[in-house]
């Protein structure tokens, strides 16, 4: 029973303590919450040299224009005038110019400082200024209000009672001061109702009534920001799960490659050393079958090659990663490198480039991959000993990649479709064109040349051939 | 009667090895195997292959193209080919002029295009 009550005061006690002592990273909070320290006392440096101007043209006015002529206005420009001199020495010490701020640990706490004093000295600065428009009378005294807000905003439950206390104190130490006639009433008619000397019912109303509005106005700022900061916390959290799990997922894909690709490599092979009679004949069906397994091995294979191209899509960083590169040297070295794909097929091909290198920006191995599909699916699409162009050319600020065949060709009704996720289209039944797509590989030819601000288009004649290609924006060189 | 050329396959994957080895003897070539880089560079040595076959993912991600710049920098006088999965080749940015090989084979690999592409480049009938 006592241990439970123990955890249970433990747990309590933990509460309170995170309550109040806990910031928006849920570390120590050491004052403040905020974590843009230095642009929000920047902020508040600012603004309070507009209070300050606004002191001196308020009581020019109060005493000119509204004519309240026992306002010590002389008084309160004095007070403006430490207030502006004041601000612009924190200013001076805590934006010295750029270079000379820091990160570190020092400065912010110098920053924190400056903060505090600020704080700190605009309470008593409002109390003189309301001691000096009414005392007890002022109307200004609404203003202490604002002041409890914006500690509730900026500091910790704890801090921001602290000063809401202090404040108070400030307050009632005034009220007490001019009801034993310590300090003098000021009486600027016009801004006070009334020139009677405060009786002791009065002072201790206003306390009572002053006390409850800062302190229910303290209670509810911070836990309004309380709640803020929570669902903050919360947000970063769900944030943080979320990428470890996204991390997760692509690490995971990755594996589930890899460990796939190899075993069906090595099933492909050996069914083609099956296939080529390097095990002894095969009959015909026995041929047709092994064939058929083949077939859909390279569907596979294609399956996970546009995978292993989506996750690399979803991992570049476009703006970190991209880079000038040379089209004309890479077309080739593509060509080059499939020339065993186009060899198995006998088809010719042919590469029209301009003498003059293109240059593009971007993830070099993205466009490559956006290239080299378009070209994998004109050597599959179109029957033995066809034909191929590859060529590239310029056109206002962009360069032009197109793949030209003369295979099967797409209906004018699946063009639409083509460069959607997941697409397969119907193919007729095409002597030496058994190839079938997993339906992302468009997809991601048409996410990456968008990304890089390109377009992709498809001009087809079904039994004609189509040509495939994409413009992106060229880098124009001298 | 012509001397049958040597061709060194270095994959870490036993059945590719294996699938390579009835590919490449059935058209007459010898092979070689070795299981990873190491042993690939030692190979190389001992039997001083007519060509080699090198896997780009080994027991590293990119060990492939280790062993065809150390080869390279040996002066390895013999035509080297890379064995990529499909993509692989281009995810690693492999660029076959500066490591100095004659071809890149995607996974899995035709046997009669590697045949031909073999006995074309070694001048066999």
């Amino acid at each position: 029973m006592s241990s439970s009550s123990g955890k249970y005061s433990q747990s309590l006690l933990s509460k309170i303590i995170r309550f109040f002592l806990r910031d928006e990273e849920g570390s120590f909070p050491i004052f403040l919450h905020s974590l843009r320290l230095e642009d929000q006392l920047y902020d508040f440096t600012i603004i309070r040299f507009c209070v300050a101007v606004l002191i001196v043209i308020g009581s020019f006015f109060a005493k000119y224009i509204l004519g309240i002529y026992q306002l010590n206005h002389y008084a309160l420009i004095l007070l403006a005038i430490i207030l502006f001199l004041a601000n612009t020495i924190n200013f001076i010490i805590a934006f010295p110019s750029r270079r000379k701020r820091s990160k570190s640990s020092t400065y912010r706490f110098l920053l924190v400082f400056i903060l505090h004093l600020s704080i700190a000295t605009d309470f008593l600065f409002l109390t003189i200024a309301i001691w000096l428009v009414g005392g007890v009378y002022s109307p200004f005294q609404t203003f202490f209000i604002f002041h409890v807000i914006i500690a509730s905003i900026l500091f910790s439950p704890l801090i921001a009672f602290a000063y809401t206390i202090y404040g108070y104190l400030l307050f009632l130490t005034l009220a007490i001061l001019i009801w034993l006639q310590w300090l003098p009433q000021m009486y600027p008619m016009g801004a006070v109702p009334s020139n009677n000397p405060p009786t002791g019912t009065y002072i201790i109303t206003v306390a009572v009534v002053q006390g409850l509005l800062f302190f229910l106005t303290a209670s509810l700022t911070t836990h309004l920001m309380y709640f803020l900061r929570e669902g903050q916390r919360q947000i970063v959290r769900i944030n943080r799960d979320l990428e470890r799990l996204c991390d997760q997922r692509k690490g995971f894909l990755q594996i589930a490659l890899h460990n796939l690709r190899s075993p069906i490599s090595a099933i492909a092979m050996h069914l083609q050393n099956l296939l080529y009679g390097y095990g002894g004949e095969l009959n015909e069906t026995q041929q047709a079958w092994v064939q058929r397994s083949l077939t859909r091995i390279d569907e596979l294979v294609s399956f996970l090659h546009d995978l292993e191209n989506l996750s690399v899509m979803e991992n570049a960083d476009l703006l970190r990663e991209a880079k000038e590169f040379e089209l004309n040297s890479l077309i080739e070295k593509i060509i080059k490198e499939n020339q065993d794909l186009i060899a198995s097929k006998n088809h010719e091909i042919k590469v029209e480039l301009p003498e003059k290198k293109i240059y593009v920006s971007g993830i070099q191995r993205l466009i490559q991959e956006a290239i080299l599909n378009f070209l994998t699916n004109a050597i599959k699409y179109t029957p033995q000993n066809g034909k191929i162009i590859v060529r590239a050319y310029t056109h206002s600020s962009y360069v032009r990649i197109e793949v030209e065949d003369n295979g099967i060709g797409i209906s004018q009704e699946d063009i639409p479709k083509l460069f959607k996720e997941f697409v397969r289209l119907k193919q007729q039944k095409v002597e030496g064109v058994d190839a079938t797509g997993s339906g992302l590989g468009l997809y991601i030819v048409r996410q990456v040349i968008e990304s890089h601000g390109g377009k992709v288009f498809v001009k087809s004649q079904p039994g004609k051939g189509s040509i495939f290609g994409f413009d992106l924006p060229v880098i124009r060189k001298k | 009667m012509e001397q049958k050329k040597v061709i060194l396959i270095i994959d870490d994957d036993p059945d590719i090895r294996s699938a390579l080895r009835v590919m490449l003897e059935s058209a007459g070539f010898v092979v070689g195997e070795a299981a990873n880089g190491e042993e690939g560079l030692k190979a190389v040595q001992r039997i001083q292959p007519d060509a080699v076959i090198i896997d780009l993912m080994m027991e590293n991600v990119d060990s492939g193209s280790q062993v065809a710049i150390k080869l390279k920098e040996d002066k390895y006088p013999g035509p080297m080919y890379m064995l990529s999965s499909a993509g692989y080749a281009v995810r690693y940015n492999i660029d076959a002029r500066e490591l100095g090989l004659a071809g890149i084979f995607q996974k899995p690999v035709d046997p009669k295009v590697l045949i031909s592409t073999l006995k074309a480049k070694l001048g066999v009938a």
